[in-house]
């Protein structure tokens, strides 16, 4: 277990080193002063000489890259050409929203999703399994923009119950907030809660044809402790590891929501930033995302480790 | 004479199928008593296993059971309801399946599977059956029973998953344990060693077994009534000894002779069966048996022989039950 | 449907095969009737729309479907069934290019790095590891960054972001094949890896490969929308469906139209090509077959 651990350590390092890079290189070759980046547009010519000789523009590529990504991990990341305001605070923000965001969405999905995958899978070949099957194709055709526009529509234009955009002030109710979060987190949620449906219909159908299932019922377990104790551990195990990557997505995702919603999350900073040439927010936004999205990666796969007892105790005797 | 464990009666197993019902079991007759050592035997497709599961009323989705009767312990398994049939299901009646290693919940404790059926039936307490559960556990021969109670499946061996198994059918000891093929996926060394153990815990609690078995070798050792399958019907049915002494239908005999020609000297060539047992399908209208029968004749062809008495307890579906010599030599002692 | 229960046919050989089990799959008759129709709209756009997608007209702004505009207008006074029609063409070419893309060169790769083992195949693997972690629009915005929005970026990006899917079909079935006795027969006949690659391994990896592409199909799709959506695709006037939806949102209160009838078309595409994914999966994929019976 440990050394399993260790190695996706290892990994996990490995990839975001590769990623910091790749980053790295794909800004080096925008167009746009690198110490203008970091200083900001105020900068005087005298401030944007010292810093060009700092980050040492005349050196070679890679220990421009040392010198960026030790930056980085001191977490000074420069400041914004829009804002003026240090990107690191921006970043801060933006992820703060984006993590409401993602975990209303996350639970929606999940208590969606499982249900109506164990639904579908107890009453295989039902209507009410081909209802849900068709509801998830259905729900899985529609982009997010799409799907959240439509949301708009009905229920924020139409029905006038919810508020199509933005984000709730701090000091505002907990209802406020809600509110905002509220039609976005669906939008989100329902990709991640059809795949989640589909892939827990079929693993509980498999498990459902195992021997030990035929055990349990021979041992007088009535059908519904079946499920729950028996079936349900097993087919759980696949799909929390598939849940958990979904949550990575939910990243890429909620870039296209968060300008759907002009909600104040990452993905909107992302985009903005990439339409109005802010190049340290990019890079930074850039950055943080991928490193979110190896992070998950890991701890997902981490997590299945844990959780499989086949895996925890070592395969074989 | 005390009520019969099982009885069955006619008992039939279908499939529905587009082109119609095919019958796996055909109207299988028996009866096993308090107590009694009972094997069926039959090669793969026979029947046999579905002849299990009809027992405990499992059989798989899209069959249908029907029998003139079929009771346990009096009581008509074909009328009960689910919620009885659990009651009844690991409590009273067990069984032992054929692969361990498929038919252990993989991410369950050895200790949780069987002190499940202690908890759930008898209705213990988690210390309690946690307790009991490591004297099963010794009892199946486990050994260091403490360390092995909070492994997984994969982490045991084939024998001691197996013995696991034993150990959850017999938790709530149950009047009678099916064992279906219990020996089959394991080495030679270890099917003896887990055939001992079965005879040997059911000597001391005094439950009925039901082996089921392709295996004539464990059969004679283990049981001291045999029912002959073939193409889902009982061919023949008689005291064990009385089998080996004095098979008198031609399946029976065939199979007899495979056998000692395995345990007999080595060079002897082996006399297989020709031709296959029938599929899955229609009723046959004739004798089963028919196209692989040296004895066959026309009458077997267009009629089914009925069972018929031989001698005391034996009955064999031929129509020369009866005429066939007794076998001369005798199964080498193992 | 087992194969028996086919109704016997004039022709033989695995293409007549599934072709029959093809014409017999509802979901990919249906799907394969609502993509041939979307097709022949966008082509024949240029005939049929009728107005020209990028002609505005200040006095019949943000319309509801008339008559004269059966979808209504934008709010430049763009006829939304035209814009409609044209717009069919960056999903679809954009779409259908990025997977081809995808395709050829994940598998290429794939084959490559599964033949070749070792030190190759451990760093392809890690850089699709990469790939796979960032999803498709930040790889398209680093695309874009480096090379301006437009088509040809959005096409690039989803490509590389659906590569190593491809890539690793592909990688699958070499190894599977590389074990097997007529890749070592012909090795030991002296055939070149270039040959054995082509002749020995390539016809296994068709069915995966076309199947992977069907299921690959829908999600690009969505990634060109949701890209175009952005900003980030096709640039204005050229119409895309995203653009339509991004473009009608800033009016919705007024007229809801603009937005509805896009998104209507992305929702039939990418039902359409899922519908064609599930119908091919029927066929080709072994498993499922075992499934129907």
């Amino acid at each position: 277990m440990l050394r399993f651990t260790l190695s996706r350590v290892g990994q996990l390092i490995l990839l975001l080193a590769i990623a910091s890079v790749v980053v790295f290189v794909v800004i080096q070759n925008t167009p746009g002063d690198p110490a203008l980046m970091r200083l900001g547009l105020d900068a005087t010519p005298e401030q944007i000489a010292i810093e060009q000789a700092r980050l040492g523009l005349d050196r070679s590529l890679f220990e421009r890259y040392v010198i960026w990504i030790t930056d980085a991990l001191r977490l000074d990341l420069g400041v914004s050409f829009s804002t003026g305001q240090p990107v690191i605070r921006m970043l801060g923000d933006a992820l703060y929203h984006t993590i409401r965001l993602a975990v209303l969405a996350s639970l929606i999905a999940l208590l969606l999703g499982t249900t109506m995958g164990i639904v579908a899978a107890l009453n295989r070949g039902r209507r009410i399994d081909a209802a849900i099957s068709a509801i998830c194709a259905l729900g899985l055709s529609l982009p997010s923009f799409a799907l959240g526009t439509i949301l708009i529509i009905v229920f924020a234009i139409t029905l006038r119950w919810l508020p199509p955009s933005g984000v709730a002030m701090a000091g505002d109710s907990w209802g406020d907030q809600l509110g905002h979060l509220v039609l976005p987190a669906i939008t989100l949620a329902i990709p991640f809660a059809m795949v989640l449906a589909r892939f827990m219909r079929g693993t509980l159908i498999d498990v459902l044809s195992q021997d030990y299932i035929v055990t349990a019922r021979a041992k007088g377990i009535p059908m519904g402790a079946v499920v729950l104790t028996h079936a349900l551990r097993n087919a759980l195990i696949p799909t929390i590891t598939i849940a958990g990557l979904q949550i990575g997505s939910l990243l890429a995702g909620a870039t296209v929501t968060e300008t759907v919603f002009s909600y104040p999350g990452l993905g909107r900073l992302t985009i903005e930033a990439v339409q109005g040439l802010d190049y340290p927010v990019v890079q930074a936004a850039l950055l943080l995302t991928a490193s979110l999205f190896l992070i998950n990666t890991f701890l997902v796969d981490l997590t299945y480790g844990l959780i499989d007892p086949r895996v925890r105790t070592g395969v074989g005797k | 004479m005390s009520t019969p464990l099982i009885e069955a009666r006619n008992l039939r197993v279908a499939f529905a199928h587009s082109d119609g019902e095919k019958f796996a079991v055909r109207g299988i007759s028996l009866s096993i008593a308090r107590a009694s050592r009972v094997a069926i035997v039959g090669e793969s497709g026979s029947g046999k296993s579905l002849t299990a599961l009809a027992l405990l009323r499992m059989t798989p989705p899209g069959s249908y059971i029907s029998a003139d009767a079929l009771r346990f312990e009096g009581d008509n398994m074909l009328a009960l309801d689910e919620k009885q049939l659990t009651a009844i299901r690991g409590r009273r009646l067990a069984m032992v399946f054929q692969n361990p290693m498929s038919a252990l919940n993989p991410v369950l404790t050895i200790g949780q599977q069987i002190a499940e059926q202690l908890r759930r039936h008898l209705g213990m307490e988690r210390k309690a059956a946690e307790a009991r559960a490591l004297e099963l556990m010794s009892l199946v021969e486990i050994s260091d029973p403490v360390r092995r109670f909070r492994q997984y499946p994969h982490q045991l061996s084939g024998g001691m998953q197996q013995r696991a198994m034993i150990a959850i059918a017999l938790a709530c000891n149950p009047d009678l344990v099916i064992a279906d093929e219990p020996t089959t996926a394991l080495d030679v060394t270890l099917q003896a060693q887990i055939m001992a153990l079965l005879s040997r815990l059911r000597e001391e609690l005094g439950m009925a077994l039901l082996l089921i078995s392709h295996d004539l070798g464990v059969v004679a050792e283990t049981a001291d009534h045999v029912h002959v399958m073939y193409a889902g019907q009982i061919v023949e049915s008689a005291a064990t000894l009385e089998l080996f002494d004095n098979p008198q239908h031609p399946y029976t005999r065939a199979l007899l002779k495979t056998f000692r020609d395995l345990e007999g000297p080595v060079g002897v060539e082996l006399t297989p069966i020709p031709g296959v047992p029938p599929t899955l399908g229609r009723p046959i209208a004739g004798c089963p048996f028919e196209p692989r029968c040296r004895f066959a004749t026309d009458r077997c062809r267009a009629e089914a022989p009925a069972l018929r008495t031989v001698n005391t307890d034996h009955q064999a579906a031929c129509h020369f039950a009866g005429s066939f010599s007794a076998e001369v030599s005798h199964v080498p002692a193992a | 449907m087992t194969d028996a229960s086919l109704a016997p046919s004039r022709f033989s050989g695995t293409v007549a095969r599934l072709w029959l089990a093809a014409s017999r799959n509802k979901r990919l008759l249906l799907g394969g009737s609502i993509l041939v129709v979307i097709i022949a709209l966008a082509v024949f756009a240029p005939l049929i729309a009728p107005y020209s997608p990028i002609q505005q007209d200040m006095q019949a702004r943000l319309q509801a479907p008339s008559w004269a505009h059966w979808l209504g207008t934008d709010h430049l006074g763009r006829d939304t069934l035209s814009r409609l029609l044209f717009g069919l063409r960056p999903s679809l070419i954009s779409g259908v290019a990025a997977v081809m893309l995808a395709t050829l060169f994940g598998s290429l790769i794939g084959v490559a790095a599964g033949y070749a083992g070792g030190v190759f195949d451990a760093v392809v693997g890690r850089i699709f590891d990469l790939l796979v972690a960032w999803p498709a629009i930040f790889i398209a915005i680093g695309m874009i960054l480096i090379i301006g929005p437009g088509p040809v970026g959005v096409v690039l990006a989803i490509a590389l972001s659906e590569l190593p899917v491809f890539g690793r079909v592909a990688r699958a079935v070499t190894l599977a094949n590389l074990n097997m006795g007529h890749v070592e027969v012909a090795r030991s006949m002296g055939a070149s890896p270039a040959r054995i690659m082509r002749r020995h391994i390539l016809p296994f990896t068709v069915n995966p490969l076309i199947l992977q592409f069907a299921i690959s199909a829908p999600a690009a799709v969505v990634a060109e929308a949701g890209l175009s959506y952005l900003g980030l695709g096709s640039q204005p006037p050229n119409p895309s469906l995203g653009m339509l939806v991004s473009d009608a949102q800033l009016y919705l209160s007024r007229s809801a139209y603009g937005a509805v009838f896009p998104i209507i078309a992305i929702g039939l595409l990418v039902l359409s090509l899922t519908l064609i994914a599930d119908g091919t999966q029927d066929i080709l994929d072994p498993r499922r077959r075992r499934q129907l019976r």
